[in-house]
């Protein structure tokens, strides 16, 4: 749909960025575009009775059309750089673990770090934006009342230093921090906290977040007191997702209608310089509230610049020429790359399922033991192995993994045998021949993936026709419904809960919009929404999860990919969020 | 027609060609399928988001409002303002044309700085090793993917033997001379290829020609031989091939754009078209029609300095 992943509360996404394959077609339909002008211009000229010698353009070589003979190089999901490493990490070592906070005594704080991404912040304006890109920058330089935990599995105190929460559930009383200071440097105010949430409660694509809050206002300087109509068990993750940022009241009146474009935060970076589509630039915020070890505040470096590179290859390649930090490396690349001394590639959790896609009211998929057989006849060892290089690990739930409350005690096992008799008493029994699996152009994920399965669906006499098709045509089909199976889509979390996940698969399907869950189904979810207690809500979502897989609800889970960095030797303090954003401020470069 | 006249009347002429291209691309990137609204929400599109995002973005307005407000935009100078990163286009168009035109311009000076002495060492060594080695060498040029020699010059150059950053672009003339060798030798490459055959062959045939004899003959002196009796003339064709390269490099720098990560036009026109963000799609694919229009008649006044007897 786009070329970047998309990002939100709940966070889901369509492609990924492009492989050089992707791109080069894309280019050569953009070169080919230019040269249309340029093709135009001169026929038109020439009809304008230009001079004879005008020279006419060369026909039918276009620069991508010369060029496009490029092999594909998988590109590791994902627009985002970035994974968790420990600050120890030695150089070429893949890592795959849990964040570290950087010891205190050795770390080098200053100087500038230079990273690349394959595409670029589109919007800055946290109730507008989309891309997951951006928010490797809102975060930082954003704050809500809340933030995400390092797992991505709950919340911790922000802007709001504590809350309280009524008995019935239906009222939240916010304490701020006091002298949170914001990149202007006046202090954050209740005031600001209640703006910032009215506004988001007002306008933009996160209005449901707050839409059951019936008031929402200052109780003094320091107090913030939500009232809601309904139990929301998914409230304080909410409170902690970009859009419910905080911003100055008064900048919020100045903007009206408008997007930010030079938002002021209290984050521990600040904006410096935005140049759309090439460079990026943020400041340290000396006046940052969070202390780091030490007791001096994050964050360490003096400078951050994230620039874009397209290719992801030539992200390697700058990488090892010291020329910038950390990007990302291609899939076809991990090997060389693990066992190189130029740079570390790192491995790294991230709550995102790679799915295929079907329309339950379509043939063959319209019948449940066929869905389930395609599921069973799916060797996901082999996906993972080739698709991802080895570095994703197999689904076995629609839950990313990592999510609150995600199974692991599920199985999505392969079974041929059992595939083929659910293919006999199926309405299908003699196959099926001729659905189309679409992926999106220049996704060369959702291309794999599509080869690989049309094979192991063949096995249970399924014969999908594959095609490919641009990503923006593709994501109109999608949304009006007209489509018969998809690969490359995918669903990464933005938001610390499963509430819109399971909100978004059962209540209100659109990735899946054919599934028509029971009524058990959905009033399950509904009554995880509003569930309290953790444990009692965890068995829940067990228990949708189970039945999701049941049903094979539209999509079938293939893997849950793992994010690939490459960066520097030197880098030390790297970790990224498993929700997609890097920990900017604990990052440090060492002498 | 004096040189003055000419110019003028074709920039006159370019007036109605810019408008029809103007309406053909307004019509061509909304009559392709794909809602910017749902291509910027991704998953996230649901009936109302889009709304929301439509009214938000300004596309709930009927079509032909839109052009009219596109039209009137354009009699002002005013190329309209990026849906999706909120910028006017004109600022887009100037932060980076300049480096596509550098370049561009860069690649063409460093193609005939390599065209044409290797065309006339060939051409003078008809036949023999030199001149074999030579057209080797444009077999390579034109066969090889840009993009791929673009890698392996930053493997090489870049990484290997860091002479050269791997890509990027720097600040100010000099700094931007060293960003932009790799790139602009990576297409100056793919087009001396074809410029040498170009050009050996009409060395070829000048050389055999019966004005050159007789120049010979008067006892002018080899060099004066070549360069004014034999190059001069012979450059006229590769001028003309010249031109079309240029246009055709000013849109097919995006490639070499991408692989050496230079903030370009051509980046950009990918990201709007994949997005759908049809402000900056017009504007930029018009400055691109420009561009070419004028380096036609940049090639057309060219031939009459070149060559005085053709007449504009």
């Amino acid at each position: 749909m786009s070329q970047h992943q998309t990002r939100s509360d709940h966070a889901s996404s369509l492609p990924i960025s492009l492989s050089r394959r992707g791109f080069l077609k894309r280019a050569g339909f953009v070169g080919g575009l230019a040269l249309t002008g340029g093709t135009l211009s001169t026929l038109l000229a020439a009809c304008g009775g230009s001079s004879d010698k005008t020279p006419t353009t060369p026909s039918g070589t276009t620069a991508a059309s010369t060029t496009a003979s490029g092999s594909g190089a998988a590109t590791p999901s994902g627009s985002t750089s970035g994974s968790s490493g420990t600050p120890a990490a030695s150089a070429s070592t893949a890592t795959t673990g849990s964040a570290s906070t950087a010891p205190a005594g050795n770390v080098v704080r200053g100087g500038t770090l230079t990273w690349a991404y394959t595409s670029s912040p589109q919007k800055l304006d946290p109730i507008w934006s989309q891309a997951l890109v951006d928010e490797t920058v809102m975060v930082p330089m954003i704050e809500a009342p809340a933030r995400a935990n390092r797992d991505g599995s709950g919340v911790e105190p922000a802007i709001a230093q504590k809350w309280d929460v009524s008995a019935d559930g239906l009222t939240y009383t916010l304490n701020l921090r006091p002298n949170v200071k914001f990149h202007d440097g006046s202090t954050v105010t209740a005031a600001d906290v209640v703006a910032s949430l009215q506004r988001n409660k007002a306008m933009g694509s996160y209005m449901w977040q707050l839409q059951d809050a019936t008031s929402i206002e200052a109780v003094d300087d320091q107090t913030v007191k939500i009232v809601l109509s309904v139990k929301i068990a998914s409230m304080l993750a909410r409170l902690a997702v970009p859009a419910n940022g905080v911003f100055p009241a008064s900048q919020i009146q100045q903007i009206g209608k408008n997007e930010f474009t030079k938002p002021i935060g209290t984050g521990p970076f600040k904006l410096k310089e935005w140049i759309r589509n090439d460079h990026f630039t943020m400041d340290a915020n000396p006046d940052y509230w969070d202390m780091a070890p030490g007791g001096k505040p994050y964050p360490y470096v003096d400078e951050i610049i994230i620039k874009q590179v397209a290719e992801v290859t030539t992200q390697v390649l700058q990488v090892q020429a010291g020329q910038i930090d950390g990007g990302s490396a291609p899939y076809s690349q991990v090997k060389a790359l693990q066992s190189g001394n130029k740079g570390q590639l790192i491995s790294s959790p991230q709550q995102q399922v790679y799915f295929m896609v079907v329309q339950t009211t379509k043939p063959p998929f319209d019948d449940v033991n066929v869905r389930q057989a395609m599921s069973l006849a799916l060797d996901r060892k082999v996906l993972v192995d080739q698709a991802t290089a080895g570095t994703a690990t197999i689904a076995n739930s629609f839950f990313p993994k990592g999510t609150l409350d995600w199974d692991p005690d599920l199985k999505l096992p392969f079974d041929l045998d059992k595939a083929k008799e659910l293919m006999a008493k199926s309405k299908y029994p003699q196959g099926h021949k001729g659905a189309k699996l679409q992926y999106p152009s220049g996704a060369q994920i959702g291309h794999d993936n599509a080869v690989l399965c049309q094979q192991m669906w063949q096995e249970i006499g399924i014969d999908l026709t594959i095609e490919e098709v641009e990503s923006s045509t593709l994501g109109d089909n999608w949304y009006a419904s007209n489509y018969e199976s998809i690969s490359g889509y995918q669903w990464t979390n933005g938001m610390a809960d499963p509430d819109q996940l399971v909100q978004f698969f059962f209540i209100t399907p659109r990735m899946n919009s054919g599934y028509q869950p029971s009524q058990q189904a959905q009033d399950l979810v509904n009554q995880a929404s509003q569930e309290l207690d953790p444990d009692k809500r965890k068995q829940i979502y067990y228990q949708l999860q189970q039945i999701y897989n049941t049903d094979v609800g539209g999509t079938i889970d293939l893997y849950y990919t793992t994010n690939i960095a490459y960066i520097g030797k030197n880098i030390k303090g790297y970790y990224r969020s498993p929700l997609g954003f890097p920990y900017w401020w604990e990052f440090w470069r060492a002498k | 027609m004096g040189r003055t006249a000419y110019v003028v009347n074709r920039l006159i002429q370019m007036i109605p060609t810019i408008v029809v291209l103007a309406v053909l691309v307004f019509l061509m990137i909304r009559a392709i399928p794909g809602d910017p609204a749902v291509t910027l929400l991704g998953v996230q599109a649901t009936p109302d988001k889009v709304a929301e995002m439509r009214d938000h973005l300004g596309l709930n307005k009927p079509v032909p409002v839109q052009f009219g407000i596109f039209v009137k935009q354009l009699f002002h100078g005013d190329l309209g303002t990026s849906i999706v990163v909120q910028e006017p286009v004109s600022t887009l168009v100037r932060q980076r044309l300049p480096l596509t035109l550098g370049l561009v311009a860069y690649a063409m000076v460093m193609a005939l700085i390599i065209t044409i002495p290797l065309a006339v060492l060939a051409a003078l060594n008809q036949g023999k090793l030199i001149d074999q080695l030579i057209r080797g060498f444009t077999v390579l040029g034109i066969s090889t993917p840009s993009f791929w020699i673009g890698i392996l010059l930053l493997i090489l150059l870049g990484v290997k033997i860091p002479i050269f950053p791997v890509g990027g672009s720097g600040h100010g003339f000099f700094e931007n001379l060293k960003y932009l060798f790799l790139p602009a030798l990576t297409m100056a490459l793919g087009v001396s290829a074809v410029l040498i055959r170009n050009l050996r062959d009409s060395l070829l045939t000048m050389l055999a020609s019966e004005h050159v004899t007789v120049a010979r003959a008067k006892g002018l002196k080899s060099q004066v031989v070549m360069v004014r009796h034999v190059l001069r003339n012979a450059l006229i064709s590769t001028i003309t091939l010249l031109g079309l390269y240029l246009g055709w490099l000013v849109g097919g720098s995006v490639i070499i754009e991408s692989v050496f990560a230079l903030p370009g036009m051509g980046s950009m026109l990918i990201s709007a078209i994949l997005g759908r963000d049809y402000q900056v799609v017009q504007g930029f694919t018009l400055v691109y029609a420009v561009l070419v229009l004028l380096i036609y008649l940049l090639t057309d006044l060219a031939y009459s300095f070149v060559d005085p007897r053709i007449t504009l």
